[in-house]
C-alpha cells in the first residue's frame, strides 16, 4: 500500500496477529494428527493434552482394515477418477476456450451464451433431475457415472477463453497461412503456453474431485467403487465417539489434496486471484 | 445470400473442426445441465416418485412446498446463515487483508500459503474434526471453557450454539482464499491515491472510507454473491455437525431436499418445485446486489 515499511508498534502487533491467525489454522490439522494416535481414553480426557503419550498406530491399522467401509480402496478409486477427470477436463474445456476465443462458427454466439448460462444453475436445483437423467442413461453405479458430470464447466471454459483473449495474434498467423490446421495451432502453440492457468484449473478439478460428497453418495452403492468422502462419513456413524478412529481415516484422506497443494501451492495462490478478479 | 459471405473462404473451411472441438463441451454441459434443468421444469408440475407413475398436478407441487413448514424453516435457516456468514467473513478477510499487506513480502506470502491450505479440505473433512471439537463430553471447545471457569455448553442440543459452532469451520475453510483475494486487491489500488491523500492531511481512518473500500467494491460484491449463493446451499457442515437439529433447527434448504431424496417414498414433484425455487431465490439476490452497487455508481456519477 504505501512504500515506507518502518518499524513500528502497529507493525510489530500485525506480524504478532498474523502470526496467530496462521497457527490457529493449522490448529485444527494438528488437534486431528495427534488425536489420530490416541487411545480411546485418552482423545476425550480431562485434562486435555494435545500430544499423545504414546504415537499408536493401532487406530490407522484398524481404519485400514475395516472392511465394512474399505477406505484404501475408495482412496484408490477416488485417485483414479479424480486424475481422469483432471486430464478429460483440461481437454475438453481448453479445446471449447479455444474455438470461443480463435475461430468463427455459425450460432457461436449462441453457442457462448449457452456455456456461460450454465454457470448460474446451482448444483441444488438440478441434483434430483441429474440422478434421473443418469439412472435412465444406466450409469449408476459405474466409473463414468463418476467421471463424466462434472468435466464441462462453464466457469472453465470462461477463464481459458480470457487466457487465451489475451495471447497476441501473431503467434498462429505464421502457423495459419503456412496451412496448420486449427487443432494443431490449439495444440502445438496455443497449450504449451498454457501451463500456469491448467494447474490452476486442473488443481481445483483434482481437488473438488476427490472431495466431493453428494453426487457420489446418491449415485453410488458397490463398495468397489465407493469414493472417499462417503466412506469418511460412514466412518463417523461407524465409530461414534471414538474420534481416533474417525482421525487417523480423515489424516489419510487429506494427504493426497495437501500433497498436491504443497508441489503447486505458487500456482494455486495465484490462481485465486487469477479466477477471482477476471 | 448475402450471409454465405458473412466468413472467409478460410474461416468456413475451419468450421468442421471447430464445431467437433466445441462438441465435448457442449455435450456434457447439455447432458448433465441443461436437460436436467429443463427435467426439473417438467417435473416440477407432476406428483411422482421412484415407484409412482407420474400424475399432472399443475402448480400444486409450488403450493405444498410453499406452505411446507421444514423446507420454510430451512430457508429462514439458511438465511441465518446468510446473515451472520456473508458479513462476518467479508468483514474478517478485509481486515486480515489490510494486516497483511502492512507486512514485508516474503512473510505475508508464507501466512497466505499456510491459511489457504484449510481451504483445500473437503466440507466432510472441516465438519468431523469440528464435531470433535464441540463434543459436549471431553471435545476441546468445551474444555477451554470449563477451564476458564465457565460450565459445558450442549453445542448440539441448542440451536443457537448449534449455528455459531457450524460457523467456525465455514470461516476456517473460506479464511485463506478470501483474504488472498482482498490482498490482491488492496495491492491494485494505485498508490497515488493514498500520496494525494496524505498531502491533503488525510487521516488514516479517511484513507480507509474514502479510498480503500471503493476501490475494493468490485471483490466485495464478487465475495458477497459468491457467499450468498454457497451459503444458501450449504449442507456437508450442518449435515456432519448437528444433521440438521436440535429439532431441524439447522436443517438447511439442500440437507431438505437431500433427506427427502433419501426417503424415496416421499414425493419427489415438490421437493423439485423446492430446488426450482431455490435458484429463482440465488438468481433474484445476485441481481439485487447488482442493482445496489450499480445505483451507488450512478450517485457517485
Amino acid at each position: 500500500m504505501v512504500s515506507g515499511k518502518k518499524f513500528s508498534i502497529g507493525r510489530v502487533i500485525g506480524y504478532a496477529v498474523s502470526t496467530l491467525i496462521a497457527l490457529l489454522s493449522l490448529f485444527p490439522f494438528m488437534w486431528m494428527f495427534f488425536a489420530s494416535f490416541k487411545t480411546k481414553n485418552e482423545v476425550l480426557a480431562t485434562p486435555l493434552k494435545l500430544l499423545p503419550k504414546t504415537w499408536n498406530t493401532v487406530n490407522f491399522q484398524t481404519v485400514l482394515q475395516n472392511a465394512d467401509n474399505p477406505l484404501f480402496n475408495s482412496m484408490f478409486v477416488t485417485f483414479l477418477v479424480a486424475i481422469s477427470a483432471v486430464f478429460l477436463s483440461l481437454l475438453i474445456n481448453t479445446m471449447a476456450a479455444y474455438v470461443f476465443a480463435r475461430m468463427e462458427l455459425y450460432f457461436k454466439k449462441f453457442f457462448w451464451f449457452y456455456c456461460i448460462l450454465t454457470m448460474y444453475i446451482p448444483g441444488v436445483t438440478i441434483l434430483i433431475t441429474s440422478f434421473l437423467v443418469v439412472h435412465s442413461l444406466g450409469m449408476l453405479d459405474t466409473f463414468a457415472v463418476l467421471l463424466l458430470p462434472g468435466l464441462a464447466g462453464g466457469y472453465s471454459i470462461f477463464f481459458f477463453r480470457q487466457f487465451f483473449l489475451n495471447l497476441p495474434v501473431s503467434l498462429e498467423e505464421a502457423a495459419l497461412i503456412d496451412g496448420c490446421g486449427r487443432f494443431r495451432i490449439y495444440w502445438n502453440i496455443f497449450l504449451p503456453l498454457s501451463s500456469t492457468p491448467m494447474v490452476v484449473s486442473g488443481a481445483g478439478t483434482f481437488i473438488g474431485y476427490w472431495n466431493s460428497f453428494l453426487w457420489p453418495s446418491i449415485t453410488i452403492t458397490d463398495k468397489k467403487l465407493q469414493q472417499v468422502m462417503p466412506i469418511i462419513r460412514s466412518f463417523q456413524t461407524f465409530y461414534g465417539a471414538e474420534y481416533g478412529r474417525i482421525m487417523a481415516a480423515t489424516c489419510l484422506a487429506v494427504i493426497p489434496p495437501i500433497v498436491l497443494f504443497a508441489f503447486f501451492q505458487k500456482y494455486i495462490v495465484k490462481g485465486i486471484v487469477l479466477s477471482g478478479l477476471k | 445470400m448475402s450471409r454465405m459471405y458473412k466468413y472467409t473462404a478460410m474461416q468456413r473451411k475451419d468450421m468442421p473442426i471447430g464445431y467437433a472441438m466445441l462438441l465435448p463441451a457442449l455435450l456434457g454441459l447439455s447432458v448433465f445441465v441443461v436437460v436436467p434443468l429443463v427435467m426439473a421444469v417438467q417435473k416440477s408440475f407432476y406428483d411422482w416418485n421412484f415407484y409412482k407413475d407420474s400424475v399432472y398436478v399443475g402448480l400444486q407441487n409450488f403450493r405444498l412446498i410453499l406452505t411446507n413448514k421444514v423446507f420454510q424453516r430451512a430457508i429462514v435457516t439458511a438465511f441465518k446463515f446468510v446473515l451472520i456468514l456473508v458479513p462476518l467473513q467479508v468483514i474478517v478477510q478485509f481486515a486480515f487483508a489490510n494486516v497483511l499487506v502492512g507486512l514485508s513480502n516474503r512473510f505475508s506470502n508464507i501466512i497466505k500459503v499456510v491459511i489457504y491450505i484449510p481451504g483445500i479440505i473437503a466440507g466432510i473433512i472441516a465438519g468431523i474434526i469440528f464435531t470433535f471439537i464441540f463434543e459436549y463430553k471431553g471435545g476441546l471447545a468445551n474444555q477451554l471453557i470449563t477451564a476458564l471457569g465457565g460450565s459445558r455448553i450442549a453445542f448440539r442440543n441448542n440451536a443457537f450454539w448449534a449455528i455459531i459452532s457450524i460457523c467456525f469451520p465455514v470461516v476456517w475453510l473460506g479464511l485463506g482464499g478470501g483474504t488472498i483475494l482482498n490482498f490482491a486487491g488492496l495491492v491494485n489500488v494505485p498508490g497515488e491515491f493514498y500520496e494525494a491523500a496524505s498531502i491533503d492531511g488525510a487521516s488514516s481512518f479517511q484513507k480507509l472510507i474514502y479510498i480503500t473500500i471503493p476501490q475494493m467494491k468490485n471483490i466485495f460484491v464478487l465475495q458477497t454473491i459468491g457467499m450468498t449463493t454457497g451459503t444458501l446451499q450449504i449442507l456437508e457442515v450442518p449435515m456432519i455437525m448437528t444433521g440438521g437439529g436440535p429439532r431441524e433447527q439447522t436443517l438447511t434448504p439442500m440437507l431438505y431436499m437431500y433427506n427427502n431424496f433419501r426417503d424415496q417414498g416421499r414425493s419427489m414433484g415438490y421437493t423439485v418445485a423446492g430446488a426450482l425455487l431455490m435458484m429463482v431465490l440465488i438468481a433474484a439476490i445476485n441481481s439485487l446486489v447488482f442493482a445496489i452497487i450499480r445505483s451507488e455508481k450512478s450517485i457517485e456519477g
